[in-house]
């Protein structure tokens, strides 16, 4: 009961001289948001292909739920609920919004037989997912016709359809205006007490209204993890980071 | 454009089914003939669709398959076999291992390496088939007679052979449009688009290209078995990778992607050879210009562009 949902031990990569993540570790416990801060380069990205398996580790420990998923690939975290979105957006242009969302909510079977487009249960799913991202009106159009915040609402709507234990989201907010950053954090805020999030942001006034916990992020290691409140007070992550706007 | 997608293929299937009953005349068996050849031809393509229109996959060696299914046909009746009931399962059979020996190989490779490795397993067969004494060798081998179906020789008249042909390309046809419309073609084609975000979602694409490489395969033996049929001879050249290139050619003219295109092109190929080679013998002279304004002025192909969004 007390296991979190996901946890990170001391996990390290490396990329040639490079160390990505240099003994990462925390917990994000079921219901709860944790972000990770850092500057550019700080291996905030990276943590997210770390954790989602799209990358391995050299050395630590990913747990889902308390089992130990280090060895599993992307496909089959994403089999057991650990669910990511991508910084660079990654849809299937070609497919209409609601066929991207339905097939998610089909992985990971497929049947030989039956017209998939037709299936109601999927399409029902999808749409369900749609409306929650505020993207039902589009869901006939094509999705590589959306509009950059748009392909970041169902980036987020397709990984719902998965139904996560725990949902990755890699700078969710980028690239978002005004507008849609209010309802994408109205979104996240709505997805609180369903799955564990861990985020990845820029947008530090998000960051601080939204996660329950922080870890900064800088140069692969944490230098400072905590609730939001200990964070923006910490003197080494003013120094190292937030500057004179924190 | 989805309404194209039910029209034509009618019209086309429509056609096809009452050209045995016209007053074709003295030139009747010449035209069957040639018509039997380009639906041959159409299965071949229709099942090189399901790979490269669906699953993004560029198979230069599709034509190792049809060489299977002739192969199976030619073996057989060298040993005194030569019905449906042997000659089916042991083409399907023989195309099916193919395709998963060969595919668990060339799957783990992309792009132009793909390319390369599926045109040299189809060279090694059509070397294999060269060396094959006991059934021509490089000559070929001559047939007996055209496969019976369970003791009824019903393939022996041009009609026969025709109808026969019409059935399994009919067949095909919906099979592949039932393939590619199900959550199996959805996850293929979405593979095609983005192999990443599929991992992401928890689908397997090296498995969901396996299976269609599996299929595809399968189909286009049925042709091979065809088409040995039609020229009740065999020989390496089925397996040369000029014809699959030829496939290829069939697949992109008639519009990769929409199914039926891949029939449309089988004709438009089939029917051009022939109608330029009554002209001239340099007829390749006009063929390769033909196949480049197509290819410039015709997007998405005979087709038009009409794929699947859902």
């Amino acid at each position: 009961m007390s296991e979190p949902a996901l946890s990170l031990r001391a996990v390290c990569k490396r990329f040639g001289a490079v160390t990505v993540a240099d003994g990462v570790s925390f917990d994000v416990p079921a219901g709860t948001i944790h972000a990770v801060i850092g500057p550019n380069g700080a291996g905030k990205t990276s943590l997210i292909n770390l954790v989602s398996g799209l990358i391995r580790a050299d050395a630590g420990m990913v747990l889902l739920d308390g089992g130990d998923i280090s060895g599993l690939s992307l496909r089959r975290r994403a089999r057991r609920g650990l669910l990511r979105s991508f910084q660079i957006t990654a849809i299937l242009p070609e497919f209409t919004v609601l066929a991207n969302v339905a097939l998610a909510a089909q992985s990971p079977a497929w049947g030989f037989v039956r017209p998939a487009a037709r299936d109601a249960a999927l399409n029902h799913a999808a749409m369900a997912e749609l409306e929650r991202c505020g993207l039902a009106a589009r869901a006939d159009h094509p999705a590589g016709g959306l509009s950059h915040g748009e392909k970041r609402q169902l980036e987020i709507a397709t990984a719902l359809a998965g139904r996560p234990r725990v949902l990755l989201l890699d700078e969710p907010l980028a690239g978002a205006g005004p507008e849609e950053t209010a309802r994408l954090l109205d979104l996240l805020r709505g997805l609180r007490g369903d799955c564990a999030i861990v985020l990845v942001e820029h947008d530090m006034a998000a960051v601080f209204a939204l996660a329950d916990t922080i870890s900064v992020l800088v140069y692969g290691r944490v230098i400072a993890a905590g609730p939001p409140e200990a964070i923006r007070a910490d003197p080494a992550v003013r120094a190292a980071y937030l500057g004179e706007d924190a | 454009m989805r309404r194209a997608a039910t029209l034509i293929p009618a019209v086309l299937f429509a056609v096809l089914a009452l050209l045995p009953f016209l007053p074709l005349g003295r030139d009747g068996g010449y035209v069957l003939g040639l018509l039997t050849r380009a639906m041959i031809f159409g299965i071949a393509a229709l099942s090189l669709d399901l790979m490269l229109g669906a699953g993004g996959l560029v198979s230069f060696g599709h034509a190792a398959y049809l060489a299977i299914g002739a192969y199976a046909v030619a073996v057989l009746d060298a040993n005194g076999l030569s019905d449906v009931w042997a000659v089916l399962p042991a083409a399907l059979a023989a195309a099916a291992l193919f395709a998963l020996a060969t595919g668990a190989v060339a799957l783990r490779t992309r792009g132009v390496n793909y390319i390369m490795i599926t045109l040299a397993f189809a060279q090694m067969l059509y070397f294999a088939a060269g060396s094959l004494a006991a059934y021509g060798g490089d000559d070929g081998y001559t047939l007996s007679g055209r496969t019976a179906i369970f003791g009824a020789r019903l393939l022996e008249t041009p009609r026969g052979l025709y109808a026969a042909t019409l059935a399994l390309l009919l067949a095909s046809y919906l099979l592949c449009r039932m393939l590619v419309a199900s959550g199996f073609g959805r996850a293929l084609r979405g593979v095609r688009q983005n192999a990443v975000r599929m991992q992401a979602m928890g689908f397997d694409p090296f498995a969901l290209r396996l299976a269609a490489s599996v299929t595809a395969g399968v189909i286009c033996a049925l042709a091979g078995v065809l088409l040995a049929n039609a020229a009740e001879f065999v020989s390496p050249a089925y397996a040369a990778w000029q014809r699959s290139g030829d496939l290829l050619i069939m697949v992109i003219l008639g519009g990769a992607g929409s199914v039926y295109g891949a029939i449309l092109g089988a004709g438009a190929v089939v029917l051009t050879e022939e109608a330029l080679g009554r002209f001239t013998e340099h007829w390749r002279l006009i063929y390769g210009p033909l196949l480049i304004l197509a290819v410039l002025f015709l997007r998405g192909g005979l087709a038009g562009g009409d794929r699947h969004r859902v």
